[in-house]
């Protein structure tokens, strides 16, 4: 029973019991207000102790309202950082499309983009912004020269603690492992974004994608269920594996022919 | 081995070739996972976007349960078609990858990545 259900109930109770003590004993009018009194007392009493009550609820509402808010503001600080993260990515790959001289070079990229995730916990607000600006204007000699003097600016701090050696994070930025992560991470944010913007594409579980693909699959060149082996019978392993020794040769070819320009 | 595993080994495969430094079985998954999740978007936007709002409507209906799903998307989709949208993810995902890595690979790496695909290839 609610607070006000109570206090409904209680003030009939009340009326009903002065009613039948009037009648009962027939009282006089000052005793009818003396016991009228007691009566209200009692229930000014019990609305008091309700008022508390009702006071200590709001209190804690208050104080879960207060660390929600407090939560929210973390989280949206977090978010404003990952947002400024993607901004700059995002601008690393336009301003590096505008320049056609480093357009196709993703090494260049990959230097930036481990440069910008090993700065950014240390870089103020006013260095972010400076490397974003650099960032979309395609600016690769200000956003080295930026990085350079926040570099120079945490060593100072740290005095002796800076982490990886400048060689040994290049060549790291530079290696098939840096450039694996980099490729898992980005082209997951790329779905992600695909999902996002169609609106009414639904997200499913990948064990109940796996499943699906899985299991319930018609090999398209022999139109048979359920054939997954392993070598030579593999018609769609082979399949792939096909298509990507003629597509390594191609990129071998691009790379070697835009080293060449 | 079925295939899903049979394209995992694939990539522990290349990722092994290219002498990858990190949790090999963790990068392999995320290779799975976005062949997977590429192959189920393509299948999606093959759909009118009158289409695709009433396999999310069944969807939503149908909650978690994995045989309801596959339910539903068995009906929507011709099993053909998810298979060879199946392959297309693998070689689409897989070749793009290339295209980044090739340029950090010496070529002793690139010659193995060719052995590898030529073992399984049909050609």
């Amino acid at each position: 029973m609610g607070v006000l259900d109570e206090i409904i109930k209680k003030t009939q109770d009340v009326n009903t019991q002065r009613e039948s003590v009037r009648k009962a004993l027939q009282l006089s009018a000052v005793q009818y207000s003396t016991l009228a009194t007691q009566n209200q007392q009692e229930l000014d009493q019990m609305v008091s102790q309700n008022r508390a009550r009702v006071g200590a609820a709001l209190g804690k509402v208050s104080a879960v309202l207060d660390e929600a808010t407090t939560a929210h503001v973390k989280v949206s600080a977090d978010e404003v950082k990952m947002a400024r993260i993607e901004a700059i990515k995002g601008a690393t790959v336009g301003g590096l499309k505008q320049k056609s001289n480093v357009g196709r070079d993703s090494r260049e990229q990959n230097k930036l983009y481990a440069e910008l995730s090993e700065q950014l916990g240390e870089m103020t607000s006013e260095e972010i912004s400076a490397v974003y600006a650099a960032h979309e204007l395609g600016d690769i000699k200000g956003l080295k020269s930026i990085y350079s003097s926040i570099r120079e600016r945490i060593a100072a701090k740290n005095k002796g603690e800076q982490g990886l050696g400048e060689s040994h994070k290049e060549s790291f930025a530079e290696s098939p492992t840096f450039a694996t992560d980099n490729f898992l991470t980005r082209y997951r944010e790329k779905i992600v974004g695909v999902l996002a913007s169609s609106g009414v594409i639904m997200t499913i579980p990948i064990p109940i994608l796996l499943s699906f693909f899985n299991k319930r699959i018609t090999l398209p060149s022999i139109g048979i269920d359920e054939i997954f082996l392993p070598k030579p019978g593999d018609v769609f392993l082979t399949g792939v594996a096909t298509y990507l020794a003629t597509a390594l040769i191609a990129i071998v070819l691009e790379n070697m022919s835009a080293k060449k320009q | 081995m079925n295939k899903i595993l049979g394209i995992k080994n694939i990539i522990l495969q290349i990722l092994g070739a290219i002498n990858y430094q990190g949790d090999t079985e963790k990068a392999a998954d995320g290779f799975v996972n976005l062949i997977l999740e590429t192959g189920y978007v393509d299948l999606l936007l093959s759909k009118s976007e009158t289409e695709r709002a009433l396999i999310k409507q069944e969807l939503i209906a149908v909650g978690e349960k994995e045989d309801d799903v596959i339910s539903v998307l068995q009906k929507h989709f011709d099993r053909t078609v998810i298979a060879s949208t199946m392959e297309n993810s693998a070689k689409k995902v897989l070749s793009d990858y290339l295209k980044e890595v090739s340029i950090t690979l010496n070529s002793a790496q690139i010659q193995q990545l060719q052995e590898l695909f030529s073992q399984n290839s049909d050609s």
